[in-house]
């Protein structure tokens, strides 16, 4: 692994996510674990809003590199190893 | 050609059945749609840049729709911070080219700020997320107005900015100002500038 990646891999879930996943249309459809901050009613004219809070809390659950994105090398950077937190 | 991150959009017959990564992070069943879907474009044209390979230098990294497929492309590229001096990321609209011939773009304009590298840069890092969490978040009010969003490593300094659909409206174009910078939590000034013609505000430019 080049640069950054190696710190990634670390973080990555155990399995991969299911892939067949459908786009919540109805949030009261949803039940949250209580320690997650429901995104409410994001809606009022048919639109999906989402505020920052609500929307940080996917940052360390959703870790899996997307089977679709480049490899990093494209991305040329200063090789460090700061990137990833 | 980068694809699109897969979202099938098969929906459970049962409303109630909805297993979110909250719920199980390995075998959840439902994401969180965006509103639009948002194309990560990346580019470093080096030292010798001009148009030619500018364009030529743009790459188009990945349209994701969900709130889970946006985090796994963030966890997943450098961080803004740990990129090559004078390389960008340009977060788009699907279908908006992130240059200023691009017909949603022609007529717009854009709000920047310059931080110097003297911030810390996880301050930085920080301020170019919550930036694209307001685009993607639509935080918003003027749904249509926002193109998207770039952040600009330099040499001295990095340049966050937010493009915008149109220019002449001072209260539509202010409106996203502000929004930008309380939801980035941006504490200096920021500029706004049409890509058309730098004079339109009448000499004046148009802070927040």
């Amino acid at each position: 692994a080049k640069s950054g990646l190696s710190v990634d891999l670390s973080r990555t879930t155990s399995a991969p996510p299911s892939s067949l996943s459908a786009r919540i249309e109805n949030f009261s459809a949803v039940s949250y674990p209580s320690h997650i901050q429901s995104p409410g009613n994001p809606d009022g004219q048919n639109k999906y809003r989402y505020d920052r809070d609500f929307l940080m809390q996917f940052m360390n659950v959703c870790t899996d590199k997307p089977d679709s994105l480049p490899s990093l090398d494209v991305l040329g950077g200063d090789g460090n190893d700061r990137g990833m937190q | 050609m980068a694809q699109h991150a897969s979202s099938s959009l098969a929906v459970p017959s049962d409303n109630s059945k909805y297993v979110t990564v909250f719920n199980d992070p390995v075998n959840f069943n439902a994401k969180h749609p965006l509103h639009n879907s948002w194309t990560l474009w990346f580019d470093n044209p080096g030292k010798k840049s001009n148009a030619n390979n500018w364009e030529q230098s743009l790459k188009e990294l990945i349209t994701f729709d969900t709130v889970e497929d946006f985090w796994g492309v963030y966890n997943n590229v450098m961080k803004a911070c740990d990129l090559a001096i004078n390389s960008n990321y340009h977060l788009f609209k699907q279908g908006i080219k992130p240059m200023w011939e691009d017909s949603a773009n022609k007529h717009g304009g854009k709000w920047s700020i310059q931080l110097p590298r003297h911030k810390t840069m996880s301050e930085i890092d920080n301020i170019w997320l919550y930036t694209m969490l307001a685009c993607i978040g639509e935080a918003f009010e003027h749904e249509n107005e926002v193109c998207g969003a770039v952040v600009s490593v330099r040499k001295a300094f990095f340049r966050i900015a937010v493009w915008t659909r149109s220019s002449d409206s001072y209260e539509t174009v202010m409106s996203i100002g502000r929004t930008l910078k309380r939801s980035a939590n941006i504490d200096g000034t920021l500029e706004f500038q049409s890509h058309h013609d730098s004079s339109k505000t009448g000499g004046k430019a148009w802070t927040v």
